[in-house]
């Protein structure tokens, strides 16, 4: 590739830029005139300034980055997007905020991650939604229109009144099984279990464990196991066992209101019985899944389902994209149904402990850097506000990648026909592809995020939806539980050994 | 006949005494260095703000308990976070493992890449071969820890395939096993994992220096021995093996100190996982530091490790100088 002297320029400045959060011009036009000037004025304030926002590589992002002149267009700010992965982007806010430099004028806060330590060096949003100066967007963007309290859950933390971010992704597990194998394999599975094999919103955990066997053991020739699971160490892991956690007896570790979270949670439930048989069964569990299901993240366990080699996966929906994608995926060409997480099973719950479709998250939201200018908090809010609003979001979400938190997109006619495979609008592909041998795929769904909304809009209610736990040092505590649940799935401790050093190791991280 | 620098020896400069009041001052300032260090000192400066500042920095921060939170201040703990190590379940594991670490990486980099050096010295494409054999060394570190991480990967990586098919590995996994390798006492299969790709990347650094080393042996001991009837083993072990010892300890020092920072393959490929039978002291450091947000622990962690360090590196220094004086005094 050949860099002209313009371009380089171009890149030594926005790496420079970095350094300093952006650039600002301010407006001509002083507030009290921005008060009275119309909308179009108020986006145009800032024209010709130049912000950094910092977000994890996730499909939304990489959408709203190819779609990002429209911000341009409308604002005349600049924005430097820079993507990396979850892990780094904590680390490098973390940073950046402890240092107080403003480095990046807005930044992605995935609600638990990077909100529960870092909101306090984030600016209350509420200070920007009550300035005259700044502009609205249609609906507002007050509780009620998001999907069921997810700005609680980006926006809200230890009981602090403060809006910390606004929504601006989602990230919900559903599971996403092969109807066409477990069609295929019904007659085997019934000769051998005496049912048949199917995956309903009823289907609990025990079994998907049988299912897990049976594939397992069976070395069909294309399918090896049951299930590909997300073990990895840190958040992957953690979210991992908390849906067969959950879904078994509602366990938590803590009895706080996992919505805001608490930042003095107390001592935790592990050690007690419920938490010793979850142990117990998840390691089962693993016994059965993919192999690489202990080291494998998000994407480890998608790449093992749509190669084929694994029949289901819980997964967050803006996975669906590459499900249903024919050139990568042998899980595409409507093979692949989504439906609620697996429910727990009355025989793996001790005491009266309720089954549910135990679900989960990680809500990602967009919050300002209180670090950083002044002014270039009020640029920053502009895309906040632009990223978040309901034309941007049903915009990104008909370019493959988008994951709405905003209801209002849910509710429009199009998306709504798009959650069901045969009413969902197509787009033809530009070569047909031929995904297996004799099998050919000529068109995609235009929305395929949009074909996990079902099972997403109804689990994202109490009692199946699990959001916590939202507290401080939640980075350090995901680390002692994934690791103990390692050695526990090794063999290397006992279920009991294991919940027991996550409960000493737990108190002792939160001085109790 | 006189000597040569006699004849060529010029008049002493005469010295400048200088009038004004402060002259005397600037004399005794200007002789209290050499000169050539005058010259070094503002690098010296330099140096020593952007090192022994966050050096004193990271040291009073050990002894605090840092704070994240605006408006809140560092409490001062004394001792504690150097204590609580002690009881630190994470940390002890992180120095058994990178003492592993350090010795199977080490000896396998050592023997491999002095054999392979061996090999191709002096061979008719040696050039060639020094081009092959160094390319490993030239993709970055995190570059090399994606690679293995496919490699290994049970649904596609052919290096799965090839030591599942061939039997050199037990197990459905390699990335996702933390049973011990081989024998009870050895550590996981997934640090015999990452152990590998840091064999595979740093040999050639080996091959190198063990090569510049070979090249520097000399030829009349070499032939001497073969006179005399050596065979190649023994010629070895008398003659080459003595000559290239300094250059192998200075090897064996490099490579320490890369192993003591290590943490780009054990990120991509484990995260310390599974189980922490990867969680090798650096990375654990990283953890506590960048994850956590514990600086003050991690400072106190960092600080052990530096004197780690130090007292690995003083020991290995001590050996080659003192191999370095027992050869000139023999």
């Amino acid at each position: 590739m050949d860099l002209t002297r313009r371009e380089v320029l171009k890149k030594m400045g926005l790496g420079g830029m970095v350094l300093v959060g952006g650039t600002i011009v301010k407006s001509p036009f002083s507030k009290t005139q921005l008060a009275h000037a119309g909308n179009d004025q108020k986006w145009k304030q800032f024209s010709g300034s130049k912000i950094v926002f910092m977000s994890e590589d996730t499909p939304p992002t990489a959408a709203i980055k190819s779609k990002v002149k429209g911000f341009t267009d409308l604002t005349g700010i600049d924005i430097e997007i820079i993507e990396e992965h979850l892990d780094i982007v904590a680390e490098k806010v973390g940073i950046d905020v402890r240092g107080r430099t403003g480095a990046y004028a807005c930044f992605y806060s995935q609600d638990k991650p990077i909100g529960a330590p870092f909101y306090k060096h984030a600016s209350d949003l509420r200070t920007f939604e009550k300035d005259p100066s700044l502009p609205k967007v249609p609906n507002g963007v007050g509780n009620d229109v998001w999907l069921n309290r997810f700005l609680d859950i980006t926006g809200r933390f230890f009981g602090d009144p403060k809006i910390a971010a606004y929504p601006y992704d989602n990230a919900v597990a559903v599971m996403m099984y092969r109807k066409d194998l477990f069609e295929k394999y019904s007659p085997n599975f019934e000769a051998e279990y005496g049912k048949p094999l199917v995956y309903t919103k009823d289907t609990t955990w025990k079994d998907v464990l049988e299912i897990c066997k049976f594939f397992k053991k069976a070395k069909f020739p294309d399918v090896k196991y049951g299930i590909a699971l997300q073990g990895r160490e840190g958040w992957g892991g953690q979210l991992d066992y908390q849906r067969v956690s959950y879904a078994n007896g509602m366990w938590l570790e803590w009895d706080f209101d996992d919505y805001f979270g608490s930042n003095k949670p107390g001592p935790c439930k592990w050690g007690d019985e419920q938490s010793i048989m979850t142990m117990g069964n998840y390691k089962e569990l693993m016994k059965y899944a993919h192999p690489d299901s202990l080291t494998n993240d998000w994407s480890g366990a998608n790449t093992a389902y749509i190669t084929g080699l694994a029949a289901m996966q819980p997964q967050y929906g803006e996975f669906a994209a590459v499900v249903e994608d024919p050139r990568q995926s042998k899980a595409a060409g409507g093979r692949t149904v989504y439906e609620l997480c697996p429910k727990g099973a009355p025989e793996w719950i001790v005491g009266k402990g309720k089954a549910v479709n135990g679900t989960n998250c990680g809500i990602g939201g967009i919050a300002i850097n209180r670090w950083a200018k002044n002014d270039l908090q009020k640029a920053a809010y502009l895309f906040a506000l632009w990223s978040t609003s309901h034309d941007t979001q049903y915009m990104v979400l008909k370019d493959v990648g988008g994951t709405p938190t905003r209801k209002s997109v849910f509710e429009m006619p199009d998306v709504k026909k798009a959650f069901d495979r045969k009413t969902a609008p197509m787009k033809k592909l530009a070569k047909p592809v031929e995904m297996e041998k004799g099998v050919m795929v000529n068109e995609v769904p235009l929305m395929p995020n949009a074909l996990t909304y079902g099972p997403i809009l109804e689990s994202i209610w109490k009692p199946q939806f699990v959001v916590g736990p939202k507290v401080v040092k939640f980075n350090e505590y995901i680390q002692i539980q994934t690791s103990e649940i390692h050695k526990c799935v090794s063999g290397l401790k006992s279920p009991k050994e294991s919940c027991d050093a996550i409960k000493k190791k737990t108190d002792r991280l939160y001085r109790v | 006949m006189t000597h040569p620098k006699e004849e060529t020896l010029s008049p002493p400069l005469p010295v400048y005494q200088g009038s004004g009041p402060n002259q005397g001052l600037f004399n005794k300032i200007k002789g209290m260095l050499p000169f050539h260090l005058w010259l070094m000192l503002p690098t010296i400066i330099v140096l020593a703000v952007i090192t022994i500042y966050p050096f004193i920095w990271m040291v009073v921060m050990s002894f605090k308990e840092t704070a994240m939170d605006p408006g809140e201040k560092d409490v001062w703990v004394g001792l504690y976070n150097y204590v609580r190590l002690l009881d630190d379940e994470p940390f002890l594991n992180g120095v058994k493992l990178l003492v592993w670490y350090f010795i199977l990486c080490l000896s396998i980099e050592m023997i491999v890449g002095t054999s392979v050096a061996m090999l191709i010295n002096n061979a008719k494409f040696e050039n060639v071969f020094i081009v092959i054999f160094v390319m490993p060394m030239m993709v970055a570190p995190i570059v090399v820890g994606y690679l293995f991480r496919f490699l290994y990967n049970v649904s596609f990586g052919w290096g799965y395939w090839f030591l599942k098919s061939t039997g050199l590995m037990g197990g459905e996994t390699i990335l996702a096993n933390a049973k011990p390798w081989l024998l009870p006492f050895m550590p996981s299969t997934a640090f015999m994992a990452v152990v590998a790709a840091d064999v595979w990347e740093w040999t050639p650094l080996i091959i190198l220096i063990v090569l510049a080393g070979l090249k520097a042996v000399p030829q009349d001991q070499l032939e001497a021995a073969r006179v005399d009837g050596a065979g190649p083993v023994r010629t070895f072990l008398e003659v080459t093996l003595p000559n290239i010892k300094g250059v192998l300890l200075i090897a064996v020092v490099v490579r320490f100190m890369d192993n003591v920072r290590l943490i780009d393959l054990i990120y991509v490929l484990t995260k310390g996982g599974p189980a922490d039978t990867t969680k090798i002291l650096p990375f654990y450091l990283y953890n506590v530091s960048f994850r956590y947000f514990e600086f003050g622990r991690g400072a106190a962690i960092g600080f052990i490790l530096l004197l780690f360090t130090i007292i690995m590196g003083m020991f290995f220094v001590n050996v080659v100088f003192k191999k370095k004086e027992v050869g000139n005094n023999g």
